[in-house]
């Protein structure tokens, strides 16, 4: 089931990526040198990363704890010493 | 090859104002803050009980992972568009660049010299506010009008228009 998720999720990437790329290269196309355009496209970049990034801590949570929503819930860890 | 000519003067570059973007896009602002909502609302409430079977999580995550690289897309491919449709008035020329979609694009070239009559208009609670509005050229030609939507300062744009066509005629 795990990995049928992750294989849509990756197909749903491959499409969001091919679409992305057409919408910088046609935004390139006509105002190649405009310096909003680069800014723009260097935002969306570093948000889609920000996002991949995200995705990956909070599995690699998930995968280290079984709480719920481990990206949305604060954890408070408590720790007993023994003598 | 350029759309404007060397010895053509650029007067006036114009764009819809950012107020009408921010408006095209309001939705999908919406949509980017609605995720934090739902899981500030799971998390302080216990109205909704979600299963601890192992995959919900994953299941969450994936998806909202999706769900914001698509509204992300949604929103620059929304800032492309607004950024890509513009007017540009020169000494010779009115030029109405229209970027529809991303596969729909028209430039439409104008004389000056046709032009026969400039009308601002600024309607709407909105428009007086941001003094943004619509600027109607009406010409001799084919097509009747030109409409410069949503532009800033509409009635200095019909100005600029009107003195340059008079300057057009006077040196004929």
């Amino acid at each position: 089931m795990t990995s049928l998720l992750f294989s849509l999720y990756l197909i749903l990437v491959a499409v969001w990526l091919i679409f992305s790329v057409i919408v910088v290269v046609f935004a390139l196309r006509h105002h190649f040198f405009s310096v909003t355009n680069w800014v723009m496209i260097g935002l969306y970049a570093i948000i889609s990363l920000q996002i991949f990034t995200v995705t990956a801590s909070s599995l690699k949570k998930y995968t280290q704890s079984s709480t719920l929503l481990p990206f949305a819930k604060e954890r408070t860890y408590e720790y007993h010493l023994t003598k | 090859m350029s759309i404007i000519s060397p010895s053509e003067v650029t007067l006036l570059k114009l764009r819809r104002h950012p107020i009408v973007f921010l408006w095209d896009i309001a939705v999908l602002l919406f949509l980017l803050i609605l995720p934090v909502v739902i899981v500030f609302f799971i998390n302080n409430t216990n109205a909704v009980q979600l299963p601890d079977d192992g995959i919900t999580p994953v299941i969450i995550i994936l998806g909202a992972s999706i769900y914001y690289l698509y509204i992300t897309l949604f929103i620059f491919y929304e800032f492309f568009i607004f950024f890509l449709d513009r007017w540009i008035v020169t000494n010779q020329h009115i030029i109405d660049i229209e970027q529809k979609t991303v596969f729909n694009r028209v430039v439409a070239k104008l004389e000056l010299e046709r032009v026969q009559d400039v009308t601002a208009e600024t309607k709407g609670f909105m428009q007086t506010l941001f003094n943004y509005g619509d600027v109607y050229i009406q010409t001799a030609g084919e097509r009747e009008r030109f409409v410069f939507k949503d532009v800033p300062a509409p009635q200095f744009v019909a100005d600029i228009i009107i003195k340059t066509l008079d300057t057009i005629q006077k040196k004929d």
